[in-house]
């Protein structure tokens, strides 16, 4: 910069580049020299340089409320569907994952599971043992607008005692086994854009939960009245479907 | 046979399982409490901060988590979470001064005008007759100038960073930021 020795004014100006570690080598030392001979710019360099030391440190804060519960009731409450010009239908606050590439075979998926998702509440709401499903997250399983994907990534509904040998519990393995073939007719369209990696590990994974599948009738025919077999059975449908959906809208290999 | 399924699913691409923001992406609110649990204060304190006003900080630590929940499915995972999370509640705090109006009082008076200086130099808040410790010093730096030191020197984010969210450039920016340092030093020194 310069040899010539800083003024206080200069020293002020150049006092941030100095703290940021902007200043050129030549002005550092310049402006140390000026530190060391003045009292003012010497009490100004520690003091600023104490204070951007301390605010760094500063602790994090606690609020005087646990915020939580105001937090869960607004994430919680339904998405509203509005009407908007057109006759078309719009989501509050719909946001579109990041890994739902809009494909063909991704909005074939998303109706499927719209579909899927209003059959399923529809069956579990005329269950006469008065089980319901378990949506844990109702705003993202808000039937989607037609031109819309929808709010897919909730996790598959859970459907409580309502196994094959319940006294409705046909028309909900029916249910059940129409998803599983249909995703697993999208699916198998979509394993050639897959990485092969991914495939094995999805193929493994499919073999495990058929075998909990098969694994968990066997033991129902032998032991019909288990709710814990039911349920059981009806988790490792849930997650086959749940894996399903998920191979059906992953992204194609790059 | 009954552990088999537990893994299952989450395995896809890998068999690690997934973290608590891809179960709260996915719609998974008890994986979200636990996100909000892990990154609560942090976030509080740069609303506090920012702010100037902790009653308005709870409220505005609750707006981040919501929408943080509604964006989550579109985190790429492209910075840190937290860092994701940090920006999210910049942005929360901006806007609210933008859209409410809350400081707009003050900012008139304060942002630029150097009788905002005088004001905050000479008349001490009653709780802190004799020495004004940093976080109350800081709660009372004009608005502008305390926005770019807690975004600066509390938060670390650069000058060009400060100068894109606050839509000022980065002199301004680096401006406000000795203006602040100067103020605090006065405040802390009486």
């Amino acid at each position: 910069m310069t040899d010539r020795p800083f003024t206080c004014d200069e020293f002020d100006a150049a006092l941030s580049d100095y703290l940021e570690g902007t200043l050129d080598p030549a002005a550092r030392g310049t402006l140390e020299s000026h530190a060391a001979g003045c009292d003012r710019c010497r009490a100004l360099l520690a003091d600023v340089s104490a204070i951007t030391t301390a605010a760094a440190a500063l602790p994090d804060l606690e609020p005087s409320r646990d915020l939580w519960p105001g937090i869960v009731d607004r994430i919680a409450a339904p998405v509203v569907t509005l009407p908007v010009a057109g006759g078309r239908t719009a989501q509050r606050s719909y946001v579109r994952p990041w890994y739902l590439a809009p494909t063909p075979l991704a909005a074939a998926a998303a109706v499927l599971i719209a579909a899927t998702v209003g059959l399923t509440l529809l069956t579990t709401r005329t269950n006469p043992t008065g089980t319901s499903v378990v949506a844990s997250n109702p705003a993202r399983i808000a039937a989607p607008s037609a031109d819309s994907l929808p709010a897919i990534p909730a996790p598959a509904p859970r459907v409580k005692n309502v196994s094959g040998t319940k006294p409705n519990a046909v028309p909900v393995q029916q249910i059940y086994a129409s998803e599983i073939a249909e995703l697993d007719s999208i699916v198998r369209d979509r394993r050639s854009q897959l990485d092969t990696g991914t495939v094995a590990v999805i193929e493994k994974n499919l073999k495990i939960i058929d075998a909990a599948i098969a694994q968990s009738r066997a033991a129902l025919a032998r032991d019909p009245n288990s709710g814990f077999l039911h349920n059981q059975l009806n988790d490792a449908l849930n997650q086959k479907i749940a894996l399903l959906r998920t191979v059906a809208l992953l992204p194609a290999r790059t | 046979m009954l552990t088999a399924t537990m893994h299952v699913v989450t395995t896809i691409p890998s068999d690690e399982p997934p973290s608590d923001v891809a179960r709260a992406a996915a719609g998974d609110r008890q994986a979200f409490e636990r996100v909000y649990r892990a990154n609560m204060q942090r976030v509080f304190s740069i609303c506090v901060r920012m702010s100037g006003d902790r009653a308005r900080a709870e409220e505005l630590t609750q707006d981040v988590f919501v929408r943080a929940w509604e964006k989550l499915p579109l985190f790429r995972g492209e910075s840190a979470f937290s860092t994701w999370l940090h920006r999210l509640a910049v942005n929360v705090v901006l806007n609210d001064r933008k859209t409410q109006g809350r400081e707009r009082s003050r900012d008139a008076r304060g942002d630029d005008d150097e009788d905002a200086e005088e004001s905050y130099g000479a008349s001490p808040p009653p709780s802190y007759a004799d020495r004004m410790d940093l976080e109350a010093a800081i709660s009372l730096l004009p608005p502008g100038a305390r926005r770019v030191f807690v975004l600066h020197d509390i938060e670390g984010y650069r000058h060009e960073e400060i100068a894109e969210m606050l839509g000022v450039t980065a002199g301004g920016s680096k401006a406000q930021l000795h203006r602040a340092r100067l103020l605090l030093r006065e405040a802390l020194n009486r």
